[in-house]
């Protein structure tokens, strides 16, 4: 009943949102916002700059509100909008490029198995490159295919693997540097 | 290519983060949301207006750009009219000049006329004079005043010399003077030949020629055309159709 409740809650929501209903639109905010400002932080490693991106997603969020059509989840809805402002950021302002080494192979080496704490994954991630950070997000952290991802960036799907091999390879190294550092210390 | 256990980790860990913006983020968006639900001004009236005023002034261009021929055909008219107008007014100045030289001169013939006339009278009276006197003194007559005339025999060679000098004197007086002619058939004359100098008349003036030809086709053009009437239909019914569209738009405001 509580989660009927809840989406009824949402529902009546997103109705008084689309009529322009400010206490409605703030309500919608302050449930979705904290977790999008995380979604933002993926892509940049600026505070301001993800909570801008962040602003101008919910922006578009409330302005193409009546697009909604329920068929999923509104969180999954708005969390798309915020991937596509971020990348759409990267590219137009970072201007990213991609390189095309499909027959990069990957490593052989031990993968991470390390377990790590939010901010330290966090941390790891904004060492990559912002080629291999978008495609990173894209793929592990978002869950999207290569052909998906491919389709989003304008890229082909072979770049996108190797973009993430190559993150991939490069986490591992930051990795084990920072193990190694920390058996240093210790 | 499937997902290493730190991936798994990391999208575990990353789907639920949570990090709180700034208070003053919400005061950014609902300000940029107040700006995006100001209802835009709609210029749909002004776009209307300006092709309106666009058609009309095309109209107008068109009007005009046939205007100069219809001018230069008018000009042709009225230029003509006008030399012919003042040279008809140096016409009637010749005319009236001619005419009053004519008038002169037969004023001048019709006094000479009845001078002449005069004369003839006083010839005839003193031919008459001249034949009573020449009655025979021979025969017992009485001698009579000269204003009377009295039948008497007269001796016929003396009368028929002085006859023929007198035919000759008169006949060198009507050589002299010249016949006697009616000022209204001067006048008349003088109009036939004013007519006729009217046709010969060029004037000097005249740049255009009437083309009767060229009138009919511009009577024609107007009767058939009447391009500015088709101007005006088409303004004033684009100015009806913007006049309904515009209480419509304010109707449904």
């Amino acid at each position: 009943m509580k989660v009927i409740n809840l989406n009824q809650t949402e529902k009546n929501l997103i109705a008084l949102a689309i009529t322009n209903s400010r206490s409605a639109q703030q309500q919608l905010y302050s449930k979705f916002a904290p977790k999008m400002l995380g979604v933002c932080r993926q892509y940049t490693k600026d505070l301001p700059q993800a909570e801008d991106l962040m602003i101008t997603a919910f922006m578009k969020v409330f302005t193409n509100l009546k697009n909604f059509q329920h068929n999923g989840s509104f969180e999954g809805w708005i969390r798309r909008i915020m991937v596509n402002e971020c990348i759409s950021f990267l590219r137009v302002q970072k201007k990213v490029h991609y390189l095309d080494d499909e027959n990069f192979l990957e490593s052989t080496e031990n993968p991470i198995e390390n377990e790590l704490a939010a901010h330290d994954i966090q941390h790891l991630i904004d060492t990559l490159p912002d080629g291999y950070k978008m495609v990173f997000n894209l793929f592990a952290i978002e869950g999207f295919k290569h052909n998906e991802i491919a389709k989003m960036l304008h890229i082909s799907e072979g770049t996108s693997k190797s973009q993430l091999s190559h993150a991939r390879n490069f986490l591992q190294k930051q990795i084990n540097k920072r193990n190694n550092s920390n058996n240093g210390t210790n | 290519m499937e997902p290493t256990k730190i991936e798994t980790q990391i999208q575990s860990e990353f789907q639920n983060r949570t990090i709180q913006p700034s208070a003053a983020a919400w005061d950014r968006l609902d300000a940029m949301l107040t700006v995006a639900e100001k209802p835009k001004k709609t210029f749909a009236w002004l776009q209307v207006a300006a092709g309106f005023a666009g058609f009309v002034l095309l109209a107008i261009a068109l009007f005009y750009q046939s205007k100069p021929l219809l001018d230069q055909q008018n000009n042709q008219t009225v230029v003509t009219i006008d030399t012919m107008s003042s040279s008809k007014k140096t016409e009637i100045n010749v005319l009236n000049n001619n005419e009053k030289k004519a008038i002169k001169t037969a004023e001048t013939i019709i006094a000479n006329s009845d001078s002449k006339q005069n004369l003839l009278k006083n010839k005839t009276t003193a031919e008459k004079t001249i034949i009573v006197q020449k009655t025979p003194i021979n025969k017992e007559q009485p001698i009579v005043n000269n204003n009377q005339i009295i039948p008497k025999t007269i001796d016929q060679s003396d009368l028929e010399n002085n006859n023929s000098k007198m035919n000759q004197q008169v006949a060198q007086i009507q050589l002299q003077q010249p016949k006697y002619i009616n000022p209204a058939t001067l006048l008349a004359d003088i109009d036939n030949k004013s007519s006729i100098q009217k046709t010969e008349v060029i004037l000097p003036n005249q740049t255009y020629k009437i083309n009767a030809k060229a009138l009919l086709s511009q009577v024609d053009g107007e009767l058939e055309t009447s391009f500015r009437e088709r101007v005006i239909k088409k303004i004033s019914n684009a100015y009806q159709t913007t006049k309904v569209a515009v209480s419509e738009r304010n109707n449904a405001r």
